[in-house]
C-alpha cells in the first residue's frame, strides 16, 4: 500500500498492490495500520481521497471492510472520495454496494496490463 | 557374407572422385559418384530403393554447395551420416558444417587412415540411427495397435462410453476391454499394470487376452480376478523371483470390473468390483458425486487373501460412473487442478488436451472412462457433471489462497471459455462461503470437515457450487441490497450479502451449513 499526497490539490492517493483479500489484508495488517495512522494524522491537510485499486483483481469482504473503514473516515472529514478500478469484477462488487448517506465515485479505467 | 557399405562421393573434380574411389574400393567399400550437389540430391532421392551408408562431399560446387547438400540430407534422410571434405581451412567453415549436420570434417587431400577412420565412424552413426528409427517405427505401430485394443468399443452397446487413454511413453500399462456377455449384460474392465514401459504394456496386453478368453469360456469375473491374483503370486512372481533372486512380488495389477445389466429402456444396474484402482465415482445428475468404492484397496499380486469390494447400484437417467487410473490423479496434482476438472477436460476438450504441454510428458499412463445412459433416451438439459470435489479439514482456513488457486485453475481448465470477471465473481463467492465453513461450520477444528462440489451443466452453461459443513450453522442476516450505514460501526454480513448479490441463485439451508450457488456462465 502506497500513500501519496498532492499538497496543491489537497488530495491524498492510496495505492493498493494486488488483491484485497482476507489473507493479504491480515498478513499486511501492520503496514496498513501504520498508513491509516498517517492518514488520520494528516486529516487537516487533505479534502479528497483517491483509492487506487487499479492493480486489484479480486476484493473480498475483508478487503471491502478495509475500504469501508477508509470511506467512513473520509466521510467524517467531509472529504470527497473516488475509487479507481480496472477489474470488471471489482467494479461490479463496489457498484453493488449502497454507501448510505455518501456519494462514492467509482471510476473504471483501462487495464494496467 | 559380410555387407558391403555404400559411400556416395560428391565432388566436381573428377580426379578427387577417382582417388577416393580407389582408396575406399581397396577397403571393400562400394562407391558411387556425383559431380555436383544437384546430381547427389537426384541420386539420394532414390534412397529407399538404393540406400547409402555415408556421403562424402566437397564444399565449393557450382549449383548446390556441400553445406546445402548436408542440410538437405539432414532434413530428408536424417539417419544418413555426411562428411565434409574441403581445402577450406577456416574455423568458421568447420563450425558451419557441423551446425548443418555433418558428422565429420576432412581436409583435402585426406590421409588414407583419416579417411577410413572418418567413413567407418560415419557408417556406425548411420547404422545406429537406422536402428533407432526402426525401433521407433515399431513402437509407433505397437502404440497404434494398443490404442486399437483399448479404444475398440463395441458399437451396439445400450449405454454410452466416453474414454480417454494416453500412455506415458509409446506403450502403456493401462488396458480396457468391453465384453458383451449376453444381450442384456456387458462387462467393462480397466486394468493398470505397475510400471509404464514396454514390459507393463506387454503384461497388460497378456492379461487382457487371458481375461477375454476366460470370459468367452463363461468364467465368472470374481473367479477370474482370484485366478489372476494366484497366478501373479504363485507362478509369475515365483518364477521371476527364483530366476532373478528378486522379491516374490515383481508385478502387480489393479483392476476394476463393472458389470452393466440393461433391464429395460432407461433402467440399468451396475455391479462394481475394484481391486487397487482409485475409488469409483457415481455422479448424480444434480452434480453430487458419491464415492462408491473405498480408497486404497490392494492390487492383485500383493497378498493371498483378497478383500474384494462389490457394490451394486442403479444407473438412472443423467447419472454416470466415472473410473480412472491413478495417472489422472497424478496429472491433476502436477497441474494444480482437481482430478474431476482434469477428467472433464480430457473427455470434453480432447483435441485441446492432446496439444497441451502437460500431456507431453505425463507422470503416468492415463486412462479414464465415463459410463452413462445415452442422452438420446431422456432430456439431458438438467444434467450437471462434476468438475471439482474437495473435502477440507476445518483448520486449513489459513490456506485459503492456495485452495482458491485450485478452484481457479480447475474452473479455467474445464470451462476454457469462461470470462475473467465472471470467474472472479465465482471465486469470491466460493471464498466467502468457504471462510464461513472454516470459521463457523468447522470452528477451525482439524477434526471437522467441509465439502465443496462444483459441477457444470454444458447445455445451459450453468455452474453449480455446493458447500456443506458439519456445523449447526449460525444466525446471519442479509438482504438483496448491500447497504452500508455510514453512521454506524455495525453492518450486515457483508460476505454473504456479496454472495447473494453476485450469484444468479443462492440458497442456504440449516442456517448456512449447506449452501448452493448457481452461476450463468
Amino acid at each position: 500500500m502506497e500513500l501519496q499526497f498532492d499538497s496543491e490539490k489537497k488530495s491524498l492517493s492510496l495505492f493498493f498492490q494486488g488483491d484485497l483479500s482476507s489473507n493479504n489484508v491480515i498478513e499486511k495488517i501492520e503496514p496498513i495500520e501504520d498508513t491509516l495512522k498517517r492518514i488520520r494524522g494528516m486529516s487537516e491537510k487533505w479534502c479528497s481521497l483517491k483509492i487506487n485499486l487499479i492493480q486489484t483483481k479480486l476484493i473480498d469482504s475483508t478487503g471491502l471492510n478495509l475500504i469501508i473503514s477508509l470511506i467512513k473516515f473520509a466521510k467524517s472529514l467531509d472529504a470527497e472520495i473516488e475509487i479507481l478500478v480496472s477489474s470488471i469484477h471489482v467494479d461490479r462488487v463496489l457498484k453493488k454496494i449502497n454507501f448510505l448517506g455518501k456519494e462514492i465515485k467509482v471510476r473504471k479505467v483501462g487495464n494496467p496490463h | 557374407m559380410q555387407k558391403q557399405n555404400k559411400v556416395l562421393i560428391v565432388d566436381d573434380d573428377k580426379v578427387v572422385r577417382e582417388i577416393l574411389h580407389l582408396m575406399l574400393g581397396k577397403h571393400k567399400y562400394l562407391t558411387s559418384e556425383a559431380s555436383s550437389g544437384r546430381e547427389a540430391i537426384n541420386i539420394l532421392s532414390n534412397y529407399e530403393t538404393e540406400p547409402y551408408d555415408c556421403v562424402i562431399t566437397d564444399n565449393h560446387m557450382a549449383d548446390i554447395d556441400g553445406y546445402e547438400l548436408i542440410k538437405w540430407t539432414k532434413t530428408n534422410i536424417p539417419e544418413l551420416a555426411t562428411i565434409m571434405m574441403t581445402s577450406d581451412n577456416e574455423s568458421a567453415t568447420v563450425r558451419k558444417v557441423f551446425k548443418g549436420g555433418a558428422v565429420d570434417f576432412l581436409r583435402k587431400p585426406p590421409q588414407v587412415h583419416s579417411l577410413l577412420n572418418s567413413v567407418s565412424k560415419a557408417i556406425e552413426i548411420t547404422d545406429s540411427k537406422r536402428s533407432a528409427f526402426a525401433k521407433q517405427e515399431a513402437l509407433a505401430e505397437i502404440n497404434e495397435f494398443q490404442r486399437y485394443l483399448v479404444e475398440n468399443i463395441p458399437e451396439d452397446l445400450p449405454f454410452d462410453i466416453e474414454l480417454f487413454n494416453h500412455p506415458k511413453n509409446e506403450i502403456g500399462g493401462d488396458a480396457m476391454t468391453f465384453f458383451p456377455i449376453s444381450e442384456q449384460e456387458t462387462i467393462i474392465i480397466l486394468i493398470d499394470v505397475s510400471g509404464h514401459d514396454l514390459k507393463a504394456g506387454f503384461i497388460s496386453t497378456f492379461f487382457r487376452g487371458i481375461l477375454r478368453g476366460m470370459l468367452e469360456n463363461g468364467s465368472d469375473i470374481l473367479d477370474i480376478i482370484k485366478y489372476f491374483n494366484t497366478y501373479l503370486l504363485r507362478e509369475w512372481g515365483k518364477q521371476l523371483g527364483n530366476q532373478a533372486d528378486l522379491p516374490t512380488v515383481t508385478t502387480s495389477l489393479c483392476l476394476t470390473a463393472i458389470l452393466i445389466e440393461h433391464k429395460n429402456n432407461c433402467d440399468f444396474k451396475a455391479t462394481v468390483i475394484n481391486s487397487g484402482l482409485p475409488s469409483i465415482k457415481f455422479c448424480k445428475p444434480d452434480g453430487n458425486e458419491m464415492v462408491i468404492t473405498k480408497e486404497g484397496s490392494c492390487p492383485l499380486g500383493w497378498f493371498d487373501e483378497l478383500e474384494l469390494e462389490t457394490f451394486e447400484l442403479d444407473l438412472d437417467k443423467g447419472s454416470s460412473l466415472l473410473l480412472w487410473s491413478d495417472g489422472i490423479e497424478d496429472l491433476a496434482l502436477s497441474s494444480g487442478v482437481d482430478p474431476f476438472a482434469m477428467a472433464y477436460h480430457l473427455l470434453y476438450c480432447k483435441e485441446q488436451a492432446l496439444d497441451s504441454p502437460y500431456l507431453k510428458n505425463p507422470p503416468d499412463d492415463i486412462s479414464l472412462l465415463r459410463i452413462s445412459i445415452p442422452i438420446s433416451l431422456f432430456n439431458s438439459d438438467n444434467v450437471y457433471i462434476p468438475i471439482l470435489s474437495e473435502t477440507h479439514e476445518g483448520d486449513r482456513g489459513n490456506k485459503i489462497d492456495e485452495i482458491q488457486e485450485v478452484w481457479n485453475q480447475s474452473i479455467r481448465l474445464a470451462i476454457p471459455t469462461i470470462k475473467e470477471d465472471k470467474l472472479l465473481d465465482i471465486l469470491l463467492c466460493i471464498r466467502e462461503l468457504a471462510i464461513n465453513a472454516f470459521e463457523h461450520g468447522c470452528q477451525g477444528k482439524a477434526d471437522k470437515n467441509f465439502r465443496i462440489q462444483i459441477s457444470y451443466n454444458y447445455e445451459n452453461s450453468l455452474l453449480k457450487i455446493l458447500i456443506n459443513d458439519e456445523g449447526a450453522g449460525h444466525d446471519f442476516e442479509f438482504s438483496d441490497a448491500i447497504e452500508i450505514d455510514m453512521e454506524s460501526n455495525e453492518h450486515q454480513s457483508l460476505g454473504l450479502s456479496l454472495v447473494n448479490a453476485l450469484a444468479d441463485e443462492f440458497k442456504s439451508l440449516n442456517n448456512g451449513a449447506h449452501t448452493r450457488l448457481i452461476f450463468s456462465i
